[in-house]
Order: C-alpha cells, then sequence, then structure tokens
C-alpha cells in the first residue's frame, strides 16, 4: 500500500479517536451552554428547561452521534451561546487567521533561513556570535513579551503602526500589512530562532559530506556549492519545525489575538470552551487537529521534494 | 574534516544585508502612516460625531433581557419606560411620561410617549410596553427583573397610550420593572437573540455584528429626546484583554475604554490624560458567600468571625484602586431606614474574629476554599486579601479559582461548600427587586442556601411594603438579619470604570450600570 494511503488512513483513525477526546472532555468538564445562557442568577429548574430544549439531557453517546455524521455530512450546526451557524463564525475568523498565519510562517521562514545562513557562512566569529545571540534573544522572547514591547514601542511610543485590529488583506492590503506587522514577527521570532539553529547545525554537518566534497572538486563555485548542495540538503529538520510551528499557530495564536485584538480561529475557540459552546468547541477542535495532521503530512511532503533520497514509497515507509 | 569552509563563502555581506534591511525598514515605515492615525479616538477632525468604544465583553443577545454583560450596547439600543436618578435614586419618566397608582395601590396606570418609534419605523404602543414585561417574565429569560414581573395580575391597554398593570397586592420596588424592562419589538423579536434582528427605540441604531470583532451603531434620526444623539456613529470593539484594551486608548485608536479594571483607570487619568469615566454613585457590590449547610459555615459565630477579618479598606485600596467604598451593607446606606453605621457594622477586627472563632468552638481544623469565577483581576485582588486575611485568625484556607462557567453552575446549584467572592449588580435599586431578582438575596433557591422562615418573612414584608414607612422599617429589618446572620459579607461597592480621550464629554449610565451616550460628544 503506498505510504501516502497508509498516512491517510491513520490519519483518519487519529481523527475518529480525537472526536472522541474532544467530545467526552468538553461535555464531562462541570457546566453546560444552559448554564451560561440561564445566566447567574437563574435556578437549577430554569437550567433544565434551557437544557432540555436544546436536547442537552440527552444520553452522550447519542449527542456525539449526532454531532460526528452533521460534520460528516457537511453539517457544522448551530452555536448555542452565538445562536448563529457555525460555518459562517468560523468564516468570519478564518480569513484572520490565515493572514496571521502566512504573515508569521513568512516572517519565520525569512528571519530563520538568513539568521541560520548567516550564522553557518559568517567569515568573522565576532558575527556568528552575534547571530546567535540574536537567536537567543528570539529564542527567549514569548510573544506575549514581544507583542507588549512591540505595542509599546512602535504603537504607543512611536506611533508607527496600529496597537490592534485586523483588515481584509483583499480589500485593503495596505492596513492589512500593517495590522499584520506586529503580531505575525511576534509570534514568528521564537520559531524563526529554532529554525536558524536547526538549520546552521544542519549546514554545518551537510558540508562535511562526500556529495559536497565532488562538487568542490569539480571545481564548482562556493555559492552554488552552499546554495544549489548544502542549504536544500541541510532543510530538513528546519522544514519540520516550520511544519509543526504552523500547525500549531491555526489555533494557538491566541494569546497574540488577544494582544493584538485580532478575532481569529484561537480566540473564537477560547470563547467556545469558556462558555462550553459545546458544538462550536467540538468543531473548531476537531478542525485544528485536522489541521495540525494535515501540515504534518504536508511536511512530509514536502520533504521528498527537498531531499530525493527520502521517497514517500521507500525508506519513509 | 571539513570538505568546505562556509564561512568563506560569504554568502551575504554586511553591505548587501545591511542595504536591504535599511530599504526594507524604509518601504515599511512610509507605507505605515495612515492605519495607526486612522482610528477616530476622539481627536476631533472629521471624525468628531464618531466615536469608537473599546471593551472587552462581547455583546452577549441570550443575556439582552438581563443587563447583564451588554452594558456596553444595552443602553444604546434600548430605552425603558422610566429611568432611575442616580444622584436620587428616584425613578424618573423616560418612555413613559407619568404614572400613578389607585388608592389601595395594585393598579397602576402608565402613560407613555406618543412619538416613540422603533429603529424599523414602527410606531412604538401601549402593546408593546406590555410585550416587553411579558418578555422578561418568561422562564427562560434570567432577567433579573422577572420576579418582581411575575407578580403581575393582569395587564392591558387602556387607552392610545396608557397601559395599567394590576397587582394582586401591594409590591413596594413595583415601579422597578418600568427602569430595567428593555422595550423591544415585537415584531422583530425572533431574531433578537442570534443578534440578526436588534431593533430597540433607543439614541442608536444597531448595524452589524461580528462576534468577538465589533458592534456598529448608527445615530437614530427619529429619537424621540429631540437634538440627541449628537455621535452619527458609535463602534464598539471587542478586545481580546485589558492590556490590549489599554494600549488602544493610549496609542488614539479608542475614545473610549470602558469597565476597565480599576487599576488600569487610575493609571490612566494620571496627568489626566486619559479622564475617568465611573457609574458613581451607581456601582456593584462585591462580597463573601458562605453556604450555611456547609461546615463550618453552618455555625454563624464562624460567619461572624470571618465578617470581622476581612480588611475592607485595603480591599478599596488595593482591588479596587480607591474607586469605590468599604461597607458591610449590601446596599446604599442612603436609602430609607439605614444609616451610615451599616456601613460599619463590620470592621476589620482580627482579636474580635479570634474571639469569636474560641467562642465558637475554636477554629475549624479543616481546609475550606474560597472560590472565584477565574480571569477577574478585582475578584483575584480580593482574593489574595481574604486569604491572607483569614489565615491570621487562624483558618486555614485554599484559594481556588474555577473556570467561569462551572463558578455560575455552581452558584446556580448552591454547591460551593465553602466561601466564595463575587459581585452583585442592580443593588441601587429597590431592596424588594433585588430579594426577587438577585441569587444571593432569593428567597428561595439563594447561593447560600438560607431558608429560615424568618428571613423569608422578613423578605415578603419588604416586597409587599407599600408605604414610605413600611418600605423604610422593613427594609430595616432585612438589612440587619443580613447583617447580623453574615452569610453574604459585604465587602465593598465598586462602580464600574472607564477611561476616556479628553475630547469626550457626556458619557451617562442607567440603572442597570448600562453605558449612556445620547450626551455624549467629542470636541
Amino acid at each position: 500500500m503506498p505510504y501516502l494511503v497508509r498516512r491517510l488512513i491513520g490519519a483518519i483513525a487519529l481523527l475518529f479517536v480525537a472526536s472522541i477526546v474532544i467530545f467526552a472532555l468538553l461535555h464531562l468538564a462541570p457546566g453546560s451552554p444552559a448554564t451560561v445562557l440561564a445566566g447567574q442568577d437563574a435556578s437549577p429548574a430554569q437550567v433544565a428547561a434551557i437544557a432540555h430544549a436544546l436536547h442537552l439531557d440527552q444520553a452522550l453517546p447519542l449527542q456525539y452521534w449526532h454531532w460526528l455524521t452533521g460534520v460528516l455530512g457537511g453539517h457544522l450546526g448551530e452555536s448555542y451561546v452565538l445562536k448563529r451557524p457555525i460555518g459562517t463564525l468560523i468564516a468570519q475568523r478564518l480569513g484572520s487567521t490565515l493572514q496571521l498565519m502566512i504573515a508569521a510562517t513568512i516572517v519565520m521562514s525569512v528571519l530563520g533561513v538568513a539568521l541560520g545562513v548567516a550564522s553557518a557562512s559568517s567569515r568573522h566569529r565576532l558575527v556568528r556570535e552575534a547571530v546567535d545571540a540574536v537567536s537567543t534573544v528570539f529564542l527567549s522572547a514569548p510573544p506575549f513579551v514581544s507583542a507588549v514591547i512591540f505595542v509599546f514601542v512602535f504603537a504607543i511610543t512611536w506611533k508607527l503602526l496600529p496597537a490592534g485590529g485586523q483588515a481584509n488583506f483583499l480589500s485593503d492590503p495596505s492596513f492589512s500589512i500593517q495590522y499584520l506587522a506586529m503580531p505575525a514577527v511576534a509570534v514568528a521570532l521564537p520559531g524563526s530562532a529554532v529554525i536558524a539553529r536547526l538549520l546552521a547545525t544542519e549546514m554545518r554537518r551537510t558540508s562535511e559530506q562526500e556529495f559536497v566534497r565532488t562538487a568542490v572538486a569539480k571545481g564548482a563555485r562556493r555559492s552554488r556549492v552552499v546554495l544549489r548542495h548544502v542549504l536544500p540538503n541541510s532543510l530538513g529538520p528546519a522544514a519540520v519545525e516550520l511544519g509543526i510551528r504552523v500547525g500549531e499557530m491555526f489555533a494557538g495564536a491566541v494569546v497574540v489575538e488577544s494582544l493584538f485584538a485580532r478575532s481569529g480561529i484561537g480566540s473564537l475557540l477560547v470563547t467556545a470552551v469558556q462558555d462550553r459552546d459545546y458544538l462550536l468547541a467540538d468543531d473548531l477542535l476537531l478542525l485544528s487537529v485536522a489541521f495540525a495532521i494535515g501540515m504534518q503530512l504536508l511536511t512530509e511532503l514536502g520533504m521528498s521534494r527537498l531531499d530525493r533520497r527520502l521517497t514517500l514509497e521507500g525508506s519513509l515507509s | 574534516m571539513t570538505i568546505i569552509d562556509l564561512s568563506e563563502s560569504s554568502l551575504i555581506t554586511r553591505r548587501s544585508m545591511l542595504g536591504a534591511s535599511a530599504a526594507a525598514t524604509a518601504a515599511f515605515l512610509a507605507a505605515c502612516s495612515s492605519a495607526a492615525k486612522s482610528g477616530s479616538g476622539g481627536s476631533g477632525g472629521s471624525k468628531s460625531t464618531s466615536l469608537i468604544v473599546g471593551t472587552t465583553t462581547d455583546f452577549d443577545p441570550p443575556d439582552i433581557l438581563r443587563a447583564g454583560t451588554n452594558t456596553t450596547t444595552l443602553g444604546l439600543i434600548f430605552d425603558s419606560m422610566a429611568v432611575l436618578d442616580p444622584s436620587t435614586l428616584q425613578v424618573q419618566p423616560s418612555v413613559a411620561t407619568s404614572w400613578s397608582w389607585n388608592a389601595d395601590k395594585t393598579e397602576l396606570t402608565v402613560n407613555l410617549r406618543s412619538d416613540v418609534k422603533y429603529h424599523t419605523g414602527r410606531a412604538f404602543g401601549p402593546k408593546d410596553a406590555i410585550y416587553s414585561i411579558k418578555a422578561v417574565q418568561g422562564p427562560t429569560a434570567g432577567a433579573q427583573i422577572a420576579g418582581v414581573a411575575s407578580l403581575i395580575k393582569s395587564m392591558s391597554v387602556s387607552g392610545p397610550h396608557q397601559i395599567k398593570l394590576t397587582l394582586d397586592r401591594p409590591v413596594g420596588s413595583f415601579l422597578d420593572l418600568l427602569v430595567m424592562t428593555p422595550l423591544v419589538d415585537s415584531a422583530t423579536f425572533k431574531g433578537l437573540f442570534s443578534g440578526k434582528q436588534v431593533i430597540g427605540t433607543g439614541p442608536f441604531v444597531f448595524g452589524t455584528w461580528t462576534p468577538g470583532t465589533s458592534i456598529t451603531l448608527s445615530r437614530n434620526p427619529h429619537y424621540w429626546q429631540s437634538g440627541l444623539p449628537h455621535l452619527n456613529k458609535v463602534t464598539v470593539r471587542i478586545f481580546g484583554s485589558e492590556q490590549a484594551l489599554v494600549s488602544a486608548l493610549r496609542a488614539n485608536e479608542i475614545g473610549l475604554a470602558w469597565n476597565l479594571v480599576p487599576s488600569d483607570a487610575t493609571l490612566l487619568a494620571k496627568g489626566n490624560a486619559y479622564p475617568s469615566v465611573t457609574t458613581a454613585p451607581l456601582f456593584s457590590e462585591w462580597y463573601v458567600g458562605a453556604n450555611v449547610k456547609s461546615p463550618p459555615f453552618n455555625n454563624l459565630q464562624v460567619r461572624q468571625a470571618v465578617a470581622y477579618a476581612l480588611d475592607r479598606d485595603r480591599i478599596v485600596k488595593q482591588a479596587f484602586a480607591g474607586f469605590g467604598t468599604a461597607s458591610a451593607c449590601p446596599w446604599p446606606t442612603t436609602l430609607a431606614g439605614l444609616s451610615g453605621s451599616d456601613d460599619t457594622y463590620y470592621t476589620y477586627d482580627p482579636d474580635k474574629a479570634k474571639a469569636l472563632l474560641k467562642q465558637g468552638g475554636g477554629a475549624p481544623s479543616q481546609t475550606f476554599s474560597v472560590v472565584i469565577g477565574a480571569g477577574n483581576a478585582i475578584a483575584e485582588s480580593i482574593l489574595d486579601i481574604v486569604q491572607f486575611n483569614l489565615s491570621a485568625i487562624g483558618l486555614k484556607v485554599k484559594a481556588q479559582q474555577v473556570q467561569n462557567t462551572a463558578f455560575q453552575q455552581q452558584l446556580q446549584k448552591a454547591s460551593i461548600p465553602g466561601l466564595w467572592i463575587n459581585a452583585v449588580g442592580q443593588v441601587d435599586l429597590s431592596i424588594g427587586a433585588v430579594l426577587l431578582g438577585n441569587a444571593p438575596f432569593k428567597i428561595t433557591e439563594n447561593t447560600s442556601n438560607v431558608t429560615d422562615p424568618h428571613y423569608v418573612a422578613l423578605a415578603k414584608q419588604l416586597i409587599y411594603a407599600s408605604s414610605s414607612s413600611e418600605i423604610a422599617s422593613a427594609t430595616r429589618g432585612v438589612t440587619d438579619y443580613i447583617l447580623q446572620q453574615a452569610w453574604h459579607m459585604t465587602v465593598g461597592h465598586v462602580p464600574t470604570t472607564a477611561a476616556a480621550q479628553p475630547s469626550l464629554s457626556g458619557v451617562t449610565v442607567n440603572a442597570g450600570l448600562s453605558l449612556q451616550l445620547a450626551s455624549a460628544k467629542l470636541s
């Protein structure tokens, strides 16, 4: 059986298990949408009446079955608390999340590769150490710290960038980029430092391989050797790291979303879990898992393109 | 052995790197001037009739009949028949022009304005007033005023702009119903709870709501209060964190940061940079609740010991950042029948607290929890002080933060085994309405599990008191009982706090502590 097919079957099985875990954890946690909808002055009888109206008093397996068959049939349901179709709610937030993910991925990749290559190729020890120091600072700057510093410097003191908010990239690219600049960099910094270090280490290791010796012996220019032979063959670990980071960003950028007043999938998920908005939280968590699995598969595909020694039907299997 | 010395390849020269960086930075900065300066934080100019309000609480349609979490938007969209004068706490006309009782105070005749229109253009009439009252009566509406509304025997239209509300017996707090009932639109009521058709008669027309992001409102050109509102447009931006909200105000991106933690409002007000706006003298009451069914709090002396152990002045200074007042009394002591001495019924006295514990059989050996809903900065600050105060008198305390929905469920079920810290709004209303609608004080199914027939009798005496002297006397009785029994230990009163750009004026609040912008102006 081809590797990709086996991986897809594994991913579907993983999603199924995840759906059970997600559903069980949320529904077994104290509180329910009825608790929220009833308000804090409600009596238990009022809460029970709302729970009954929402069919939350049905057996859990039956509720799970309804949810699962709904999702499989493309019906994500309606939010208990927001009273809106979940598909619409996700669509409203997806743009913000995708913009942040794409921008952060670009920043992370560019910074990571630049720092990695600079660290591995600089002719001066001082420069290498300076690059390493910058990487260390980036690595030790959690997004919530860098976000606060950025806002203070660029929004409050210099008033160069907006403190928070978002704009549609397609209708207003200039504003959108300005709104994205700080959150994207804040999210990207730690990841870029990790990518830089992985890349630099791998480039140094690759440079000792025999195919590099052959290229040098054939008289290839050093820049060609590095760009065509060393760099592509050193990108594997960095690509895996990038894939993991991007997978996490889908619903995990909630702190940065919160600090920069962006309403993305992460903040929607946090609100849904806090309000025990079961269907919405279940759908979003499942989507997040699916996205992370998808990113992992894409990374593996990407790695096979980067390094032809890895074939999806051969050595990886 | 190293085959190729990467360091010699020098792929990125310093010159090229610096050049590229400088070019990118210059290009970026050149493009960056507009978004940062595009906010309408009340800086005047062409945007002087457009205000952006920032808040951390999203619009919550299911809560619309409760005035609980929608304090930013409710008062902008909806009117009520009457309003509460913040300075006198007296009920004043609004959409209702006047009202009168019959001789035995069992029938209220309410005269309504004839020039009020819904945002759809439909004229408001007496049937709509009755429909709105029925809406808050609904068993699943969860309105605080539902307890008062449930005492209505019948409602009828008695004139083109008049309704009659009939009661079985006089209810002292009945006029609060006129204050706390938002006038909803019967024609679009089904769309209200999804936030798709939020139609009222208020100064601003609901435009769009993107959950978690923003709400847009525009001026109601047919508002019945002539010349109001002054603002053409109000945008409510939802912020995921208090920090982002404060930053947006400092960056002049919003004109008003609504419902701030008091300490942030204090910091922003320094040098009058961002003047504080508060709901004072209307306030929320913070309290320490005790479950009287759960040891050791089934012991009166232990509860009283806790009440004496609480350092209320420190709570006001630290948790309320000086905005509130220390008090042991749940409601304003300016009400008839009460006096300033009720504020100081319990004062910080650790020795007395220890003596009470000794009288009650010594400090309990078991550890108990003091619970708060997670993520509330005021509650967290009070919790620190309470934990310290109770440990100082020998009680073994475990501070516990519970996720908010779980906390709410525990309150609804009255199942918190020890103590908890929470706030109650709308305590400026008549106490009778508070006893009927607010969970900590309800005569049945209250959060402290108090079922004492004496309390029920006192509460009913107040609810059904009709004359001023009866109300004053019954208020005294209920307050004495609550203070003496110490299952609801008030620590202080604090108004909702906000901070504004200096150019914004005319911000007010209503009895539900909801923001009012009809008279707001940007200079």
